[in-house]
């Protein structure tokens, strides 16, 4: 994907966000906590690339997209959208970010209204945006149906009426429909089948190209992001653990939760073994988070002062790779081990 | 890449949930019966002013109670002598009139109710819900009756009555479905284009509880139409000298061991028609809406 000849400034600078959800931990003690789905979350996304957010189910990554793309309100810190601050605005300017940052989601069957034909789906944003006459919305999502691939002729089906890939095309044509400059991509091809899954992120890929298209890729899967991303960041328990460009996250990368997670990447050559990493121990309560630092319980590098507070802070490793680990001295990476034998 | 990859757009699932509604509900028997004795029923009430048939409300005092097949009437006549064959298509007329206008009523009340209470929650569904259980909290008929003692007997009181009594009904089920859809992803993905929330309640969550919505409504007809008669029986819904099945069964009651026809006649209409909205609901419900069953 192409990358930044000159230095821009960032189209997304998101810095100390934090979303919190209540819980009710007990109805007899009563006591209350918060989840911390968000912690103190800090990056920039530039014009033009691609960020790959990654992480295992319910590290907050999904409502970092949403909180970011205004679905959910944020409980602390700051989003600035071109250089513009897009947390304490007006309708009227909600409206217009609307436009500029569109989502595309996991389950397009579930993002579909299952009532609504294709034309309908598509040219909803534009209707709501009121964007253009009727003859010119016409036009514009019978382009988009072959921009993302249909059939112009599809345009009066229901969603039951495609299948899986089709519908996830449906969901990035609606999400295309008002020229955003940012798409957050939500798990958009974790519910394909694996030869679909290359389909839609071709087309994705493509569309960056064509139309100059800025991507949140969240996903749990590290080789589609290795394959997309043109920066990632882990994710683990709220707070990014780990911020690097793709070639030296995969090739080197520095912390341990990082390291666990790329051993069980399966690798593309038979002859090559390595040593896979098991992480064991339980995943600290959320809503009742440790003592020092979030990965101790599962850390084969822990030690007696990631028991005891503080948290590890973001520490560079080299330009653009920051890690959040006390011991980043000690941890060697063993990722690929040439056979031997 | 090309962007028209062949292998995903070329098959599409040739599945219509359209036409399988109908083959499912043919599939029904039973609810076919039902559809069957509700389009006789509406056939009754739209035909009255069209067929040949005697002023319903002609007294003619020379053959009171006449049999059924007494010559000149088919159905044979009630306590006045009027012919009640055709006391049966203009009652019918009425007596449908009364309960489609109050399920309408109660049904768009309290979809709207159930809409807005299941999609902002909070306060106001505090206060709807709360709303909705002091409604409850009346016997059915003794809420009927309270409104129809405020407001007087009649033919618009009745109704208004009863279709106050169904609002619950539906506002209930409107909210717990209002409550789910309100959280799926094209909700969302609405929220992410700008959609206020009216375009939310109409386009999306409304027009998917359709089905829903379609059930409940034909269910409950079967109790508006028990409601409506239960309140002519009473006197206090339709008045003299108009009448509905509802009055025919009260004033045939009297003649119950002389002239039964006079009151079995209605009764058996109500209880047919009843009967098939009943079925054609259960039907309905299991074609369009199984998550309804209880």
């Amino acid at each position: 994907m192409s990358q930044p000849s000159q230095a821009p400034a960032p189209l997304l600078q998101v810095s100390d966000l934090k979303r919190y959800f209540d819980v009710k931990n007990s109805l007899l003690s009563g006591k209350s906590g918060h989840l911390r789905a968000v912690d103190g979350v800090t990056f920039n996304v530039t014009a033009g690339e691609t960020l790959g957010l990654v992480g295992e189910s319910g590290c907050g990554k999904s409502t970092l997209g949403r909180v970011v793309s205004r679905l959910l309100p944020a409980t602390d810190g700051e989003i600035l959208f071109e250089g513009r601050d897009i947390i304490d605005i007006d309708r009227k300017a909600l409206l217009a970010l609307r436009a500029d940052i569109q989502s595309v989601f996991q389950d397009p069957s579930a993002s579909l209204n299952p009532r609504m034909t294709a034309f309908n789906l598509i040219a909803e944003p534009l209707v709501i945006q009121k964007i253009g006459t009727r003859a010119s919305r016409r036009d514009k999502v019978l382009d988009l149906l072959e921009t993302v691939g249909l059939r112009r002729e599809f345009a009066d089906r229901y969603p039951h009426e495609f299948s899986g890939g089709q519908r996830q095309r449906i969901g990035i044509a609606r999400a295309l429909a008002l020229d955003p400059k940012l798409l957050i991509l939500d798990e958009p091809v974790s519910a394909l089948d694996v030869s679909i899954q290359a389909q839609i992120i071709n087309l994705l890929e493509d569309l960056q190209k064509r139309l100059d298209l800025t991507y949140l890729f969240i996903s749990h899967d590290l080789s589609v992001v290795q394959h997309v991303a043109d920066r990632v960041a882990v994710m683990y328990m709220g707070q990014i653990v780990e911020l690097a460009d793709n070639e030296a996250f995969y090739a080197n990368p520095q912390h341990p939760y990082s390291i666990a997670l790329l051993s069980a990447l399966p690798l593309p050559d038979p002859t090559i073994a390595r040593k896979r990493i098991l992480l064991e121990g339980d995943l600290p309560d959320p809503a009742n988070l440790p003592q020092g630092c979030r990965f101790q319980s599962r850390c084969a590098h822990v030690t007696d002062r990631c028991r005891v507070g503080p948290e590890p802070e973001m520490q560079e490793i080299s330009p653009g790779h920051i890690a959040r680990c006390h011991n980043l001295a000690d941890i060697h990476a063993p990722i690929e081990q040439k056979q031997t034998a | 890449m090309t962007t028209v990859s062949s292998l995903d757009s070329g098959a599409v699932a040739p599945v219509s949930a359209r036409e399988s509604l109908f083959a499912r509900l043919k599939k029904n028997r039973l609810s076919l019966f039902g559809g069957v004795l509700v389009l006789l029923a509406v056939f009754m009430a739209i035909s009255a002013p069209f067929l040949p048939l005697q002023d319903p409300d002609a007294v003619d005092a020379s053959s009171r109670l006449a049999p059924i097949g007494a010559p000149g009437h088919l159905l044979g006549t009630d306590e006045l002598g009027r012919d009640i064959l055709s006391r049966m298509f203009w009652g019918g007329r009425i007596t449908l009139l009364v309960s489609i206008a109050a399920t309408l009523i109660a049904m768009i009340a309290g979809t709207f109710l159930g809409l807005v209470s299941g999609y902002f929650l909070g306060w106001t569904d505090t206060v709807i819900s709360r709303g909705i259980d002091v409604l409850m909290a009346f016997p059915y008929f003794l809420l009927a009756l309270t409104v129809i003692a405020i407001l007087g007997p009649g033919l618009l009181n009745g109704m208004l009555a009863i279709a106050l009594v169904n609002v619950p009904f539906f506002a209930r089920i409107i909210r717990g479905s209002t409550l789910s859809l309100r959280e799926a992803d094209y909700v969302l993905a609405a929220k992410g284009m700008g959609a206020g929330h009216s375009r939310i309640l109409f386009r999306h969550i409304l027009l998917n509880s359709l089905p829903t919505l379609v059930v409940a409504t034909t269910i409950n007809l079967g109790f508006m139409i028990t409601a409506a008669a239960a309140l002519s029986f009473l006197g206090l819904g339709v008045q003299p000298p108009t009448s509905d099945w509802g009055t025919m069964l009260a004033s045939g009651r009297q003649y119950l061991s002389s002239a039964p026809h006079t009151s079995y006649l209605p009764g058996l209409a109500i209880f047919l028609t009843v009967l098939g909205f009943n079925l054609l609901g259960d039907g309905l419900r299991d074609a369009l809406d199984p998550r309804m069953r209880d």
